[in-house]
């Protein structure tokens, strides 16, 4: 009559994406209309181009919908267990269903309703933008620059002074750019000029720094090394912000995958902290277990520095990189391995817990 | 398998359940040494008053729960063991399936669980629906369920596999009167499947009509086991219900009673049950 019992229940899991769905996915989808509605542009608007006002949006946007989406999703993975041991457990508990079947089904339930809820606030975003502006801008991804880390925090430049330095491996388009600020001085402004050379071509930008500006200019075609040159042309004092104002974007498709690669490290992010939510609730109280979780990405974000390699440490970065109307640097694929190293921690731990369906008679 | 008689459905020994109390560090002492035997077929009904264990021990033999100490043998195997879970059910007392889905959703889940598959499942959730009268109900959630519809539908559910042992916990608390026409049904079926029943209760004529035997838990021990008339029988006391005669037969009947050295403790106008009343009136009840 009956086949072996499976490994992965589609019902529960579909029980649990149904009650993680709810009320609040609306309301939170119902919160990111009402963000769209805003201007989040300010007094910048005159000074920007289309794709920055699109990227401010963007971060305001997935900034609410995330405020409210992670914490109430690790409450609510974290809620589970709570619900099971209040009673479900009596005809949960008694069914052919291991353990770690009934934790898989329901994280994946409660996954898929996270993935529901990220993937249509990306079609509201984008949808709301598309209406806002045709172009797509400047878009890219940044390359990692580590030797950027060696170098001190400002570099100051005197006036004719200049600053040389080479980059391998740059394609053909990239922006590389500079954060620049005038220092104290006679003349409060100068003139700073970006050249980059390669081969026999030469492509050059000029800005005059009056307060904190950026200065961009493109990579000539070819493949050799890329010369780099800085110049203060004008009469006052200039300093490079080196140690996190040095950036170099390579050339990627539509900003409006933005939302995608947001809603991606989002994903990412949620995977073991509903995990090791659902796992420690087996052994303390839903909202502890809940601050538990959140306290390990946050201790990720803070302390280790948003490490690439911790599943949507980097969120925070990303979305500074959105709202400046760009791309964010492709997910590293060892988050996908740190991810899937926490839920099964998070669900070992929930398997070690959940000996008994019943805490109290 | 183990050596112990293949009649043997349901095997404790020295069963003890505890659980922390306050702040953890005292324990509170439910199941206190719990030896006890139960063969194929039978029905044994588990009486006590309230707190006295017997839903910890129910949910300790449907493996929700484990003992703190002792052995619990289920159809020969550990009640933790998905084989032995495939063939048993297990009624709760709280009705506490999801509210949200409707019955027959409910009994898809339940059903998918076991890996029952679709095309078999379907006509069989139908059919015991029908057979608790919830058949037009089976598309309504369960949260819009009277407490007498969530009853009939925890047993409908319990028998959905064909178990071979199966729990029920309070089975007519909250059932309407359709509800113990359904509760007889289904349990003439499992005694004709030879399938065993371990049904508890506090009230007296749910075991005493039911059972083959009695085991009584007084403050988380068995004081007592046997057949109900061993255990309820007193000598030369009957409770006849008697049909087909006039008043004057009746009271003739106790003047006889009277003259043999008898007593008649208690008399009432004999009547239909509420299911019959239902019946007479053209309800459908579904059992």
């Amino acid at each position: 009559m009956a086949e072996r019992p499976r490994a992965f229940h589609p019902l529960l899991a579909w029980l649990e994406f149904r009650r993680a769905l709810g009320g609040t996915a609306l309301l939170i989808l119902g919160f990111a209309l009402l963000l769209m509605t805003r201007d989040w542009t300010g007094d910048l608007i005159p000074s920007l181009q289309s794709s920055e006002t699109d990227g401010l949006t963007r971060r305001a946007v997935w900034s609410g919908v995330l405020l409210l989406l992670i914490p109430l999703a690790t409450l609510h993975a974290a809620s589970v267990p709570h619900r099971w041991r209040a009673g479900e457990g009596d005809w949960l508990g008694s069914r052919p269903v291991g353990r770690g079947p009934a934790l898989v089904s329901a994280l994946v339930g409660m996954l898929a309703a996270c993935a529901l809820v990220l993937g249509a606030t990306a079609a509201i975003v984008e949808l709301g933008t598309a209406f806002n502006s045709g172009a797509h801008g400047r878009s890219g991804e940044s390359l990692a620059l580590a030797w950027t880390r060696d170098l001190p925090r400002t570099i100051p430049l005197a006036p004719g002074g200049e600053r040389h330095f080479t980059l391998e491996g740059v394609p053909a388009g990239a922006l590389l750019s500079l954060r620049l600020m005038p220092t104290y001085g006679a003349d409060p402004t100068t003139d700073a000029r970006l050249t980059l050379t390669r081969a026999d071509t030469t492509n050059a930008a000029q800005l005059r720094i009056a307060t904190r500006a950026t200065l961009e200019a493109r990579a000539p075609q070819g493949t050799g090394a890329l010369e780099v040159r800085l110049t203060n042309a004008g009469s006052g004092y200039l300093a490079l912000l080196a140690h996190d104002g040095l950036e170099l974007w390579r050339p990627a498709g539509s900003a409006r995958q933005a939302s995608l690669t947001l809603a991606l490290r989002a994903f990412l992010a949620l995977v073991p902290l509903l995990a090791l939510a659902l796992g420690t609730a087996l052994f303390v109280g839903p909202w502890t277990a809940s601050l538990g979780s959140l306290c390990t990405y946050l201790a990720a974000v803070a302390f280790l520095h948003a490490p690439a390699w911790y599943p949507g440490a980097d969120l925070l970065r990303a979305l500074d990189v959105v709202a400046r109307g760009r791309l964010p640097a492709t997910i590293s694929p060892l988050s996908g391995v740190v991810a899937m190293c926490l839920v099964v921690l998070g669900l070992g731990l929930g398997t070690r817990g959940l000996r008994s369906w019943r805490h109290s008679p | 398998m183990s050596l112990r008689s293949a009649s043997i459905v349901l095997h404790l020994d020295q069963v003890t359940r505890s659980f922390r109390v306050g702040l953890g560090f005292k324990r509170r002492q439910v199941l206190r040494g719990i030896d006890l035997s139960l063969e194929q077929g039978l029905i044994l009904g588990l009486v006590g008053p309230n707190g006295s264990g017997k839903s910890t021990l129910l949910r300790l033999c449907a493996g929700v729960d484990r003992p703190t100490s002792g052995t619990i043998e289920v159809l020969g195997g550990s009640p933790l063991s998905q084989r032995v879970r495939e063939r048993l059910a297990y009624l709760p007392e709280d009705s506490p399936f999801p509210t949200e889905l409707t019955a027959l959703g409910v009994m898809e889940l339940l059903g998918s669980l076991h890996g029952m598959r679709r095309r078999e499942l379907r006509p069989r959730a139908a059919d015991l629906l029908e057979r608790v009268g919830l058949a037009e109900q089976r598309r309504t959630p369960l949260r819009n369920y009277s407490r007498g519809m969530l009853r009939r539908f925890g047993l409908a559910q319990t028998f959905l596999t064909e178990p071979d042992l199966v729990l029920l916990d309070e089975p007519t608390a909250g059932l309407d009167a359709t509800g113990f026409g359904v509760l007889e049904d289904l349990l003439a079926d499992a005694r004709a499947r030879q399938a065993t029943v371990v049904l508890c209760s506090h009230l007296l004529s749910d075991v005493h009509d039911h059972c083959d035997r009695l085991a009584v838990l007084l403050d988380g021990k068995l004081a007592a086991s046997g057949t109900p008339t061993e255990l309820f029988g007193v000598a030369g006391r009957m409770r006849l219900e008697v049909e087909g005669l006039d008043e004057a037969q009746l009271e003739q009947l106790g003047q006889w009673t009277e003259q043999h050295g008898g007593r008649i403790l208690s008399a009432r106008p004999g009547g239909r049950s509420l299911l019959e009343l239902y019946r007479a009136h053209g309800a459908s009840t579904g059992g």
